[in-house]
C-alpha cells in the first residue's frame, strides 16, 4: 500500500510542478510584456472567471461532456460492429474500407454546417459530428485487431472445427479487445473535439451553451479571460474521459497481460 | 491380430507455390504405435503432420486417419488431437478455460466439462492452483503441460505432437519423456510424434521414420525394439548407443 502512495506521488509530482511554473510563467510573461487582457488574461483574472461564471461553466460543461459521451459511445458500438462485419468477410473489407478512411480524411468543419442543416442545431447534430469524428480509430484498430489472431490459434480453432461464430466471439474478439482499447483511447479524445467543434455550428440555445458555443461567443466579444476559462474546461473534459479510458484498460488488461498495456505493439 | 493402421499417407505430396516439399511419402502407423518423425530443419516434418491433422490438403496423394478410414474433414473423426509446438494457449483464459475450449466448441454439458477437464489436469500433473493461473504467469514446463492437458481433454486415441518439447530445458524434457511415455502405455494412445533430438526418438518410439532428400521422402525406417516400461537408466544402456548412433547416420546420411 505504502508503495501505492509513493508511486503515485512519483506519477503526479512532476507534472503538478510543470503546471505551477507555467502558470507562474504565464502570469509574468503578462505583467512584463503588459499584454492587454482582452488578448492574455493573467491566471489570477481567469480563475475569477472560473468561479464568477462557476454555475454556466459546469452547465456548459455538462451539455459538451453529454455530447461527447454520447458520441463517444455510438462510435464505440458503430464502430466495433463495423469492424465485425469487416472481418467477417475480405470482400467487404476490400470495397469498404477506402470509404471508411474518408472519415479520417474529410476536415470536420467542412461538413459540420451540412449536417446542422440537415438535423437542426441542438444536441443531436452535436453528436452526429462527435461520431464522426471519433468512428475511424475505432474501426480501423479494431478491424486490425480482429484480422490478425495468430494463425497458431487459428489453426486450433480449425483442428476443433470451430464454427464462425465461435471463431468470433471466443478467438478474434477477446483477441482484439486490446486494439479495441486503444482504438478507444485515441477516439475518446476526438469524441471531445467533435463535440466542441459542432457546438460551433450548431449551439444550443444562446440561454443553455455547451463550451463550444461559449468559445465562440466569448472570442467574438473579445471576452478572453471567459474564452481562457471554456478552454481549460473543455481540456479537462477530453483528460477526463481519456483517463476513464485508459484506466479500464489497465484493470481489464492486467488480469490477461501481467500489466502489459499493450501485448500486441 | 495384428492391430489396424489408423494414420496412412499413400504417396503424400505437397508444393508450396510450386516448390516441392514433401514428395511421395507413404507412412502408415498402427494402432497403439509410437511413431517418431526425425528430419533436418525444413524438411516438411511439420507439413506432413498437419496434414494428417486435416489442416493442409496433400496436392497429391491421400491422407487417411482413424480407425474408420475417414479423413479428419468429415465429421465425427474427433478421436484425433494436435499438440503444436508453441503452447498456444489463450491469454485472456486461464488454464482452467483454456483446458475448457474444445469441450466448449463442442457444445458438451458444464458437468461433464468439468470432470473431463479435472480429469485432463490431474493427468498431465497441473494442480488446482495452477489452473487458475493465467498463461503469462505460467512457466514454459506448465504451459506445455496446459496445452497437452487441452489435447487430452477430448479423450484422444490418437495424438499429433509437432517438437512439443522442444523449448523445454533438458532436465524437464527427459521428466515429460517418462510422463508422456507412462501416458501412452496406460492410454493406449497412437501417437506420431515430431522431434529433432534423437535421443528422445529413441526413448519414446517403437519406430522411428526419417524424411530427408529434396523434396523429401521417408529415407529410412528403424524399429526400437526396447523393452517397456522405459525409464531414465534406459539411456545409459549400450543397446541405446547403438540405436542412437545408427538413427544419427542415417539422419546424417538424409542431411546430406
Ligand atoms: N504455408 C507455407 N507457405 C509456403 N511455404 C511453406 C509453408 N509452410 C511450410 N512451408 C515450407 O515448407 C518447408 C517445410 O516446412 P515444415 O515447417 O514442414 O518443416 P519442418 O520439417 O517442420 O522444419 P522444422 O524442423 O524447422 O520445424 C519449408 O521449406 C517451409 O519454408
Ligand atoms: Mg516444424
Amino acid at each position: 500500500m505504502n508503495d501505492r502512495i509513493r508511486h503515485a506521488l512519483i506519477v503526479s509530482i512532476p507534472p503538478l510542478v510543470t503546471l505551477l511554473a507555467m502558470i507562474v510563467l504565464w502570469h509574468l510573461a503578462v505583467i512584463v510584456f503588459q499584454m492587454p487582457p482582452y488578448l492574455v488574461p493573467t491566471p489570477k483574472r481567469v480563475g475569477v472567471v472560473l468561479l464568477q461564471e462557476a454555475g454556466p461553466l459546469a452547465r456548459a460543461t455538462w451539455l459538451s461532456g453529454r455530447a461527447a459521451l454520447c458520441g463517444f459511445a455510438i462510435s464505440l458500438g458503430l464502430g466495433t460492429s463495423v469492424a465485425i462485419v469487416f472481418s467477417q468477410s475480405a470482400l467487404v473489407r476490400r470495397s469498404l474500407y477506402p470509404y471508411a478512411i474518408f472519415l479520417q480524411t474529410v476536415p470536420i468543419v467542412a461538413i459540420a454546417p451540412l449536417i446542422i442543416n440537415w438535423l437542426g442545431p441542438g444536441f443531436w447534430g452535436v453528436v452526429v459530428v462527435s461520431t464522426i469524428i471519433s468512428l475511424f480509430p475505432i474501426v480501423a484498430s479494431t478491424t486490425a485487431g480482429l484480422t490478425t489472431v495468430p494463425s497458431g490459434l487459428v489453426d486450433l480453432f480449425r483442428l476443433h472445427r470451430a464454427n464462425r461464430i465461435q471463431r468470433l466471439f471466443k478467438l478474434q474478439l477477446p483477441h482484439a479487445v486490446p486494439a479495441l482499447i486503444n482504438g478507444a483511447r485515441a477516439s475518446s479524445g476526438l469524441a471531445v473535439v467533435g463535440s466542441i467543434v459542432g457546438e460551433f455550428f450548431a449551439g444550443y440555445s444562446v440561454d443553455e451553451p455547451g463550451l463550444g458555443m461559449i468559445i465562440t461567443h466569448s472570442s467574438s466579444l473579445l471576452k478572453t479571460d471567459l474564452l481562457f476559462a471554456a478552454m481549460i474546461l473543455s481540456a479537462l473534459l477530453g483528460v477526463m474521459i481519456f483517463g476513464t479510458v485508459s484506466l479500464l484498460t489497465m484493470l481489464t488488461l492486467r488480469r490477461w497481460y501481467g500489466g502489459v498495456a499493450d501485448p500486441n505493439a | 491380430m495384428t492391430p489396424p493402421i489408423v494414420i496412412e499417407t499413400c504417396a503424400a505430396s505437397m508444393s508450396y507455390a510450386g516448390q516441392t516439399v514433401l514428395s511421395g511419402v507413404d507412412l502408415r502407423c498402427a494402432a497403439g504405435e509410437f511413431v517418431s518423425l526425425l528430419g533436418p530443419s525444413g524438411c516438411g516434418k511439420s507439413t506432413l503432420l498437419r496434414m494428417a491433422a486435416g489442416l493442409e490438403q496433400p496436392t497429391s496423394g491421400s491422407v487417411r486417419i482413424g480407425a474408420g478410414g475417414r479423413s479428419l474433414d468429415s465429421e465425427g473423426t474427433d478421436a484425433t488431437s494436435f499438440v503444436f509446438q508453441d503452447p498456444n494457449l489463450l491469454p485472456w483464459r486461464d488454464v482452467w478455460h483454456n483446458v475448457a475450449l474444445p469441450l466448449e466448441i463442442e457444445g458438451m454439458d458444464r458437468k461433464e466439462q468439468r470432470r473431463r477437464i479435472a480429469d485432463s489436469l490431474r493427468l498431465v500433473g497441473l494442480h488446482e492452483a495452477d489452473a487458475r493461473k493465467y498463461p503469462h504467469a505460467l512457466s514454459g514446463g506448465m504451459r506445455m503441460r496446459a496445452s497437452l492437458a487441452r489435447a487430452l481433454v477430448t479423450r484422444p486415441s490418437i495424438l499429433l505432437l509437432d517438437e512439443p518439447f522442444a523449448a523445454l530445458d533438458d532436465m524437464l524434457r527427459t521428466q515429460l519423456n517418462e510422463e508422456l511415455l507412462a501416458l501412452w502405455q496406460r492410454e493406449n494412445w497412437t501417437v506420431l510424434f515430431v522431434t529433432h533430438n534423437i535421443a528422445e526418438a529413441v526413448f519414446l518410439s517403437n519406430r522411428i521414420v526419417v524424411l530427408g532428400g529434396k523434396p523429401s521422402r521417408c529415407v529410412a525406417e528403424i524399429e526400437v525394439p526396447l523393452p517397456h516400461p522405459r525409464d531414465r537408466t534406459l539411456r545409459g544402456s549400450a543397446e541405446f548407443a547403438r540405436l542412437t548412433a545408427e538413427v544419427s547416420a542415417s539422419l546424417f546420411e538424409a542431411s546430406a
